[in-house]
C-alpha cells in the first residue's frame, strides 16, 4: 500500500511535465502546464548544501501577473507544511520573465510548488528538483587573506590586552610600572600567546574534521557493472560507493512504469540507441534478454528513482557482438542515426521552411512510454 | 566560572544567586512573551507548524547550586584559591544534579505541556521522530559513561571555578 501511495506522488508531480536533464550536469529544464499557462522552466540545484537554488520561469501565454515558489520536500511530513513562499523578480521589460532563488537547506528530493496568478485566475505547478552536495567551494583568495589579517589583528590585540590587563591595569594612577609589573605583564603575554596558538590549532583541527564530514556527503552516484551472459542476457548489478545512510538499493519504485528505464547507445558514433527496461530479479540487481543489436562498444545509462523521490543516473560500458535477440516488446524502442563526425552530428532535420542543417542536439524523439528525447 | 567570577570580584553576599535569578527569569520571560506574536517558517524542510514564535526551553535550575556556593562562600571565604574550586566545584555539579534530574523527569512528562515550561512546542526543523518530540530519553549502551561523563564534568568544574576566583581576584586589583 505504502509502495503505492509513493508511486502515486511520482506520477502526480510527473504527469503535467516533461523534464530533462543531462548526466554530470545538475541543470534540470521541464516545461509544465499550470492550469491554462504554460511555461518553460530552468532549474539550477545549489552545488552545496544549504545553498541557492536559481530558477527560471518563462511563460508561453501573456497575462501572468505573479508566480510565487516554494522549496518542500517531496515525501513525508514536510511535505505537508510549506514554508512561506518567495515572490519571483521580472528582472527586464519582458513580462513573460521570471527569475527566482531558494534557500535549498538539506539533501534528498525536493519540489518546487509554482504558484501562477494571471488574468485566467490561480493555477499551480510543481516540479522535483533532487538537490545534493556536488563541489566543496573553495574561499575566494581575496576573501582568505583579508580574513587571515583581520584574525592576525584580532590575536595580536588579545595579547595586548592580556599584557595590559595583568600590569598597567593594576598600577594606581600617576604611578609608574615597575619591573616586576613588566616582568609579570611579559609572562602573561606570553602565556596569552601559547594559548592562542593552542586555540588556532585546535580551530583548524575542527575545521578539518568537519570539511572531511561535508566530503562524505558530496554525492555518489550508484555503481553498475553490465555482464552480457549466454543466450543474449544482460545482468547489471548495482553497487553502493558509500554515500548518505538513507540511500537504499531496495527501495526504487516504478516510474512510467519501470523500475530502470536504460538507454544504450553505441559509441562514440552515437549512431544506435535503445531505451530499454531490464526486470528486477532482486534487491540491487536486473536483467534484460537484449534485442538484436550490432555489434559494438555500448554505453549504458540507466535511470532509476527512490521511495523518496530522488532519482540516479547510473552509468556503465558494454561491448558486444553482433547480437541475434527477442524482438522488442511493450515499451522498449530503438532509434538509429547518422554517425557523428568531428564531435558534432550533422542531420537533416524538416522544417516548414525547407530542408534545414540543424544540430541533433534539437531533435526530439517522443519515446512510447512517455519519456522525450533530445 | 562567571559565578564564581562575580561573586570573588564583587564581594556581594548573594551574587551567584542575583546572576542565576536573572538568568532564570529572562528566560521564563521569552517562554511566556515569545509565543503571544506570530510568526512563520522562511525556510524548509518544515516538519513543525509554527504559527507563532516558539519558546526556548525552559532554563536549568541554576538558582539551587548558586544558594549553595553563596551560602559556602560566608564560610570558605579565607580559605586558598585551589581549596575553594576543589570544594565549590563538585558542590555545584551535583547540586545541580540532585535538582535537575527529577525536573527534567518532569519535564518529559505531557504535564509539563503548558504555557510555563512550554515543552509542546518545537522549532519548525525538528523532525516529529527526534527524541524531545517523542519526549524520550536517550539512553547510552555503555554503563560507565554516566560515570565517566560525571567525573570529567567534576574536573572542569573545579578547574572552571578556579579560574573564575582568580578572575575575579585580577578584577578586584584593577585601577584603571
Amino acid at each position: 500500500m505504502k509502495r503505492w501511495k509513493w508511486l502515486l506522488c511520482v506520477l502526480v508531480l510527473f504527469s503535467p511535465t516533461s523534464g530533462y536533464a543531462h548526466v554530470g550536469s545538475p541543470d534540470f529544464y521541464a516545461e509544465g502546464q499550470a492550469g491554462p499557462y504554460k511555461m518553460s522552466i530552468v532549474l539550477r540545484p545549489p552545488l552545496v548544501i544549504p545553498g541557492v537554488a536559481e530558477i527560471e520561469v518563462r511563460t508561453e501565454s501573456p497575462g501572468v501577473s505573479n508566480i510565487t515558489i516554494t522549496p518542500m520536500p517531496l515525501t513525508g511530513e514536510a511535505a505537508k507544511h510549506p514554508p512561506v513562499p518567495d515572490t519571483m523578480e521580472k528582472p527586464s521589460k519582458d513580462g513573460q520573465f521570471f527569475v527566482g532563488h531558494l534557500w535549498i537547506m538539506g539533501a534528498g528530493s525536493w519540489q518546487v510548488r509554482f504558484v501562477v496568478n494571471g488574468n485566467k485566475g490561480e493555477a499551480t505547478l510543481s516540479i522535483p528538483l533532487p538537490a545534493t552536495a556536488i563541489a566543496t567551494q573553495s574561499m575566494h583568495k581575496g576573501l582568505g587573506t583579508l580574513l587571515a589579517v583581520l584574525g592576525i589583528v584580532l590575536l595580536l590585540g588579545m595579547v595586548g590586552i592580556v599584557g595590559a590587563a595583568s600590569s598597567k591595569a593594576m598600577l594606581k594612577p600617576g604611578h609608574t610600572s615597575s619591573t616586576t609589573d613588566t616582568r609579570r605583564g611579559r609572562v602573561s603575554m606570553a602565556i596569552a600567546s601559547l594559548a592562542l596558538m593552542v586555540a588556532v590549532v585546535s580551530g583548524d583541527h575542527w575545521w578539518a574534521v568537519d570539511a572531511a564530514e561535508y566530503a562524505g556527503n558530496i554525492y555518489k552516484p550508484l555503481q553498475m557493472a553490465s555482464v552480457l551472459e549466454s543466450g543474449g542476457v544482460l545482468d547489471l548489478k548495482l553497487r553502493d560507493p558509500g554515500w548518505l545512510r538513507q540511500r537504499n538499493m531496495d527501495d526504487l519504485i516504478p516510474d512510467h512504469d519501470h523500475e530502470m528505464h536504460l538507454y544504450v547507445i553505441r559509441w562514440p558514433d552515437m549512431d544506435v540507441l535503445f531505451h530499454l527496461h531490464p526486470q528486477p530479479i532482486g534487491t540491487g540487481e536486473f536483467r534484460l534478454a537484449l534485442p538484436s543489436m550490432p555489434s559494438g562498444h555500448y554505453r549504458l545509462y540507466a535511470d532509476v528513482i527512490h521511495a523518496s523521490g530522488f532519482p540516479e543516473t547510473i552509468v556503465s560500458e558494454l561491448t558486444v557482438p553482433k547480437v541475434r535477440g527477442v524482438p522488442l516488446s511493450g515499451d522498449d524502442a530503438e532509434g538509429e542515426a547518422a554517425p557523428v563526425t568531428s564531435g558534432v552530428a550533422d542531420c537533416q532535420h524538416e522544417s516548414g521552411a525547407g530542408v534545414t542543417k540543424q544540430n541533433s542536439g534539437e531533435k526530439r524523439f517522443e519515446l512510447p512510454d512517455g519519456y522525450t528525447m533530445i | 566560572m562567571c559565578l564564581a567570577a562575580t561573586s570573588k570580584a564583587s564581594g556581594y553576599r548573594w551574587a551567584a544567586t542575583s546572576i542565576a535569578a536573572l538568568y532564570t527569569a529572562s528566560i521564563i520571560a521569552f517562554i511566556v512573551i515569545l509565543p503571544l506574536f506570530p510568526a512563520e517558517p522562511k525556510l524548509g524542510p518544515v516538519y513543525q507548524p509554527v504559527t507563532h514564535f516558539v519558546p526556548p526551553q525552559f532554563p536549568l535550575l541554576l538558582l539551587v547550586p548558586s544558594v549553595l556556593l553563596d551560602l559556602l562562600w560566608a564560610r570558605t571565604d579565607g580559605l586558598s584559591k585551589m581549596f575553594n574550586a576543589a570544594l565549590r566545584g563538585p558542590l555545584f555539579l551535583f547540586s545541580l544534579l540532585a535538582i535537575e534530574w527529577p525536573f527534567a523527569s518532569f519535564l518529559m512528562t505531557p504535564a509539563s505541556n503548558n504555557r510555563l515550561f512550554a515543552t509542546g512546542s518545537h522549532p519548525f526543523s525538528v523532525p516529529p521522530w527526534a527524541p524531545v518530540v517523542l519526549r524520550q530519553f536517550v539512553r547510552n549502551e555503555q554503563p560507565l559513561t554516566l560515570i565517566k561523563g560525571l567525573g570529567i564534568s567534576t574536573v572542569c568544574a573545579v578547574v572552571s571555578v578556579w579560574i573564575g576566583l582568580t578572575v575575579g581576584d585580577w578584577m578586584r586589583k584593577i585601577q584603571q
